[in-house]
């Protein structure tokens, strides 16, 4: 794992490590780097969240950094937070945002990682065509879809509902997810499909037995998206379920939270911060997932 | 069951799967192709649409409608295709194969051509419409296009997008992951998550952020609040009203998506890295090769299907990039890209030929892309 | 073209399929209508509409809305029916959206009356006339000005629901006393008291045309408070309507009347560069600084609840209204207003419609008083609203202004919000920024004419 400058031969196994203090002298340049460029990133960030645990009248006075520059002037506050999440109807868009959520991220990658596995290793005519036709469809804007799409629900009297929204996801999540998970599946190693078949596996046994697990870390990242970006949309939920009380989001119910020409933007602050938790969470959970050698044995052919 | 192979089989590289040389489909078999296509989602649609009436119910608790819809979308789905798989397995012989592929692809065909196909017909037709939509115009919206100088500077914009954002937020996104590789994992799970932070963090939010950055205040309206304002008055220079500076402010902008996407980049890029088998670099090391050297010769070859991957998402988000725009500047000062017009003539000017024209301009624009795209995907299936 | 045949084959299947299903299952719940028995005198209308819904879709959110809401629960209560607000920044999107998507609100409360005949010509809305509306009665009450504004074609499409008033010139009243000036009478006034106060030593105006993607309009707002009073009212209309250029000679006057204060020696603090820069919320705030950084801003009225935390109107700021510039013209107000638009033609909603308009809900409406949320009074458009139902001085003020305009018909909308969206919300807004910005008079009215539809 670790950068080595041996050059002499090595076994594979048992590797001796280098030195602690010889590891530690290697990575500070990386160290350095990485520091360098999470402050470049972290920074506009640090700024808002600063600003959310100010009053809002301060902010408005000065710079979000004289809490570092002048530290006796500044005044610590929650009241942003407390005002957000005891807003009415706030746990319940937070329900109704998981009900969205969820579903919205698993069937897009289930679909998914079917259309993919046959895109990869599956014959049947139109393979090549429809598949370029599905990762062309990428660049339709969601604003041009949203119209025809409200058309057909109406007509079928699923406006408004769940299921309304996470169809809507999933079709508007599938380009990226089959491209992502056919390039992956795809680059697995035709020798391991081949023995599978050779054992007598089914399409079925191989995806589920040996597709789907060597592919957890691009189904793990995959998922970290679509779950952000449904979790942050604010579109889709408002077109297809709408923005009653009952059923909005918490992205909608924030929206609400700002005053009628958006000067509540010090609530904005505290209520993206509380609605970047989850995600965040979500992120940090799948990492596990980011490993190496699950591939482990099957040198490419 | 974990089949580990340890050496190369050495079959011919046939795709599996293909039917036996010598028979043909015959006229049922498309019937059940069809068919098979068909059945995930209308029986997900019936089952999701009754679901859907008790998730609705008002009084439900909350509670359980979670529950319902996680068995719903996680379980039932699933459920579907392994209910068809077992209905494709006994259909006769004959038809078995050459059925199965549409069980796998089928629904993901059925829901993009509902939910993108669909519409993408019904935006190329409007865009040979007038503005409400009424009479036919003929290619008026595209010629108004190509002679406007406010969309001209918009295509301008959008290139130079296109160029520089990619190519920022790919490159420092590798450079992350490969370099975080080499932490241990709670640091890398811990710098990474900096880098994905602007990702989670909603729209709304990240326009926040970034007012604090570039806010300009003239004399007399107060102290500066803009973080590179506050520098530069700090050093005693007077501030600049960065949005308005034509044309940096159009990189000014950029700034923010490269922010924004250098974190999928990195994510992406961090699973293919972790997914080159360790045997290869090992062996590479063993052969004397410097860390760069590896680098160069076994890391990047390996993962670069992905970063064509990476490079062509990224690449498509940025054409279709108008919400940033949007809500900066509001495409004025010279910083106007086609998919902000396409929004702004579509829905505040109401002017449906006009947007449609400028939303199938996108999807024209992105054709050479996709040729890359198949070139490569050929190839991945010829070389593995 | 086999593949092809196939893929149609595919589509059509699921065509039928999907309309199989439908079809089966048309009118869903309806279920929970609750049964509330409808006690109590029906004191807002004459019809029986207990255990109606009707919604209502507007663009105020947050107290505004919340106001809103808490009058209709006021008009439900008495009728034993549900009116439900929905209040959405993105308004005239979500609108636009669920119409052409086939799912309309009942009403709609726009403050753009450009956007009505666009709807009407669609077939989308329902004209008052059909519903059996009085149109006499409703000038009567309204001004035939304000419900002209929601004729297409002959036919009436809107009722006024609300309305404000934009002429307005704000000041830091303890400077202006201290300085022993007076309200200025005529334009002329108004500039030569702009240069007094610069050579007395404070920057005369703040101006913010900052906005995110509107950022333009307040310059607008100026251009059209000009041309009122500088054309009059018949020019003003032909303006809007596009029975004159915008590059008439009359655009070129108001533009260089701007220009007397925009780009007046020092008139305006941060210089007419930067005010693209400045937010409008933030525009009055250097007004109060200590000492103030500049003494005049004119905006509508509602800019008030973003002054300062701790300036009171009345005491530390004041008003004067817009002043004349062609005194030979009728005094005139500029000024905007809301209008009730209707998607679905049911008792229960022109019941509502008519009642919402009327004086008795007005007046609920109108002032914290009626409506319980502190700090919100909407002005009225209904002339028969009794001044009594507003609370603060200045609102009174500002209704009186209006409902004697409307009365004398010397009243005229935000030309803006009249004048097609590519117009009105597009090239008009940014003409403002790229003229303050040096782009000459006359290629600015030459590119916002060329896009006018």
């Amino acid at each position: 794992m670790t950068a080595t400058t041996a050059t002499r031969p090595q076994p594979v196994v048992n590797k001796p490590r280098p030195s602690l203090p010889a590891r530690m002298l290697e990575r500070w340049p990386i160290k350095l780097a990485l520091l360098v460029i999470v402050i470049m990133w972290i920074i506009p960030t640090l700024g808002v969240l600063i600003s959310s645990l100010r009053p809002a009248a301060l902010v408005n006075a000065n710079g979000w950094w004289t809490v570092f520059t002048n530290p006796g002037a500044n005044e610590w506050t929650f009241e942003n937070y407390r005002t957000v999440l005891t807003s009415e109807g706030f746990g319940n868009a937070f329900l109704n945002s998981l009900s969205v959520t969820i579903p919205a991220t698993v069937i897009p990658i289930t679909v998914a990682a079917f259309a993919a596995y046959a895109f990869a290793w599956m014959e049947f005519p139109g393979r090549q065509w429809i598949f370029v036709t599905v990762v062309a469809l990428l660049v339709i804007p969601l604003q041009m879809a949203l119209i025809p799409l409200l058309q057909l629900y109406v007509r079928f009297d699923l406006n408004g509902t769940f299921p309304a929204v996470w169809l809507a996801h999933t079709g508007f999540g599938l380009p990226l997810a089959i491209y992502l998970l056919r390039n992956y599946i795809g680059s697995l190693p035709s020798s391991m499909m081949e023995s599978a078949r050779i054992d007598g596996a089914t399409h079925f046994e191989i995806f589920t037995k040996l597709v789907v697990p060597l592919s957890v870390p691009v189904l793990a990242s995959f998922a970290i998206f679509q779950f952000l970006w449904v979790w942050n949309d604010l579109l889709v939920a408002l077109v297809f379920l709408g923005g009653e009380p009952k059923v909005r989001v918490v992205t909608l119910a924030l929206r609400d939270l700002n005053g009628s020409r958006g000067e509540a933007w010090h609530l904005l602050t505290a209520g993206a911060f509380i609605t970047m938790a989850l995600p965040l969470f979500v992120f940090l959970t799948l990492q596990r997932y980011f490993v190496r050698g699950l591939t482990a044995g099957s040198v490419k052919g | 069951m974990q089949p580990v192979v340890t050496e190369d089989q050495n079959t011919q590289p046939s795709p599996i799967g293909t039917p036996p040389p010598g028979r043909r489909p015959g006229p049922w078999t498309h019937v059940l192709r069809i068919g098979v296509s068909l059945v995930v989602p209308v029986v997900a649609a019936l089952g999701i649409y009754f679901a859907g009436t008790v998730l609705l119910d008002a009084d439900s608790n909350r509670v359980v409608v979670v529950v319902m819809a996680l068995l719903v979308g996680v379980v039932g789905v699933f459920a579907l295709y392994y209910g068809m798989d077992w209905v494709v397995n006994h259909l006769p012989d004959r038809h078995r194969d050459f059925v199965r592929p549409f069980a796998f692809v089928g629904p993901a065909v059925v829901l993009l051509a509902v939910f993108l196909l669909y519409p993408t017909f019904n935006t190329i037709v409007l865009s040979f419409q007038d503005r409400l939509g009424q009479e036919w115009v003929g290619f008026d919206n595209y010629v108004a296009i190509f002679s406007n100088s406010e969309t001209l500077t918009a295509i301008r914009n959008s290139i130079a997008w296109v160029i520089v954002v990619p190519l920022f937020s790919v490159l420092i996104g590798l450079g992350f992951a490969v370099l975080a590789d080499k932490l241990g994992r709670k640091s890398e799970a811990i710098s990474k998550s900096f880098i994905f932070m602007p990702m989670a963090i909603s729209f709304v939010g990240a326009s926040i952020v970034w007012k604090f950055v570039y806010s300009f205040r003239p004399e007399g309206f107060g102290e500066q609040i803009g973080l590179l304002n506050g520098f530069l008055t700090g050093l005693g220079s007077e501030p600049i009203a960065w949005l308005l500076a034509e044309p940096w402010n159009n990189f000014y902008l950029m700034v923010i998506l490269v922010w924004l996407q250098t974190g999928f980049a990195m994510v992406i890029l961090s699973a293919a890295i972790k997914s080159v088998p360790e045997e290869i670099i090992e062996a590479a090391r063993i052969d004397g090769a410097s860390e760069v050297q590896v680098f160069r010769n076994v890391t990047i070859p390996s993962i670069s299907s992905t970063l064509v991957v990476v490079s062509t998402t990224v690449i498509i988000t940025v054409w279709k990039v108008f919400d940033i725009v949007f809500v900066m500047t509001g495409g004025r000062f010279g910083t106007s890209v086609v998919a902000e017009r396409m929004v702004t003539e579509f829905f505040t000017f109401r002017n449906s030929g006009g947007g449609a024209a400028l939303a199938v301009v996108l999807l024209v624009a992105i054709i050479p892309l996709m040729v890359v795209n198949v070139k490569r995907f050929r190839q991945q299936e010829e070389t593995r | 073209m086999n593949r092809l045949h196939r893929l149609l084959a595919l589509l059509a299947v699921l065509a039928l399929v999907v309309a199989a299903c439908g079809g089966g299952e048309g009118g869903e719940d309806d279920g929970d209508a609750t049964t509330t028995s409808a006690e109590g005198t029906a004191s807002f209308t004459d019809v029986d509409v207990s255990g109606t819904e009707v919604s209502l879709w507007s663009a105020p959110t947050g107290d505004e809305g919340a106001a809103i809401q808490a009058a209709f629960n006021v008009y439900g209560e008495a009728e034993g029916a549900t009116v439900t607000y929905l209040g959405s920044d993105s308004f005239e999107q979500d609108l636009r959206i669920a119409v052409d998507g086939g799912s309309p609100p009942d009403v709609a409360v726009t403050p753009q009356p450009g956007s009505i005949c666009e709807f009407a010509d669609a077939g989308s809305l329902v004209s008052l006339e059909d519903m059996g509306f009085d149109i006499a009665a409703l000038e009567a009450a309204h001004g035939a000005y304000f419900i002209g504004l929601g004729e297409c074609g002959g036919s009436h499409y809107a009722v006024p629901t609300n309305a404000n008033y934009k002429s307005i010139v704000w000041y830091n009243k303890p400077l202006f006393d201290a300085g022993g000036y007076t309200i200025p009478e005529t334009w002329d006034d108004l500039v030569t008291l702009s240069a007094q106060v610069r050579d007395d030593g404070t920057t005369p105006w703040c101006i913010g045309l900052g906005s995110e993607a509107a950022t333009g309009w307040p310059g607008t707002d100026w251009i059209e408070d000009i041309m009122i009073r500088t054309a009059g009212a018949d020019v003003y209309n032909q303006w809007v309507n596009h029975e004159i250029p915008f590059t008439d000679p009359a655009l070129v006057t108001a533009f260089d009347t701007y220009a007397e204060i925009m780009f007046g020696e020092e008139f305006v603090l941060g210089g007419p560069d930067g005010v693209s820069a400045i937010d409008f919320r933030d525009a009055p705030d250097p007004m109060f600084n200590e000492p103030p950084s500049c003494m005049f801003h004119r905006q509508a009225s509602f800019i008030a609840s973003f002054f300062p935390e701790g300036v009171e109107p009345g005491v530390d700021a004041d008003f004067f209204n817009f002043p004349a510039i062609d005194t030979s013209l009728p005094a005139a107000a500029m000024g905007g207003g809301e209008l009730a638009i209707v998607f679905n033609n049911r008792p229960e909603v022109v019941a509502f419609v008519e009642a919402y308009a009327g004086p008795d809900l007005q007046c609920v409406v109108a002032s914290p008083a009626g409506h319980g949320v502190a700090g919100i009074e909407r002005i009225s458009a209904n002339a028969n609203t009794s001044a009594d139902c507003y609370e603060s001085d200045t609102v009174k003020k500002q209704a009186e202004a209006v409902s004697a305009a409307l009365g004398a018909n010397g009243f005229v909308f935000d030309a803006s919000d009249l004048m097609p969206s590519a117009v009105g919300q597009g090239s008009f807004w940014t003409g403002m920024v790229d003229w303050t910005r040096g782009t000459p008079t006359a290629e600015v009215l030459e590119s916002i004419e060329a896009s006018w539809p």
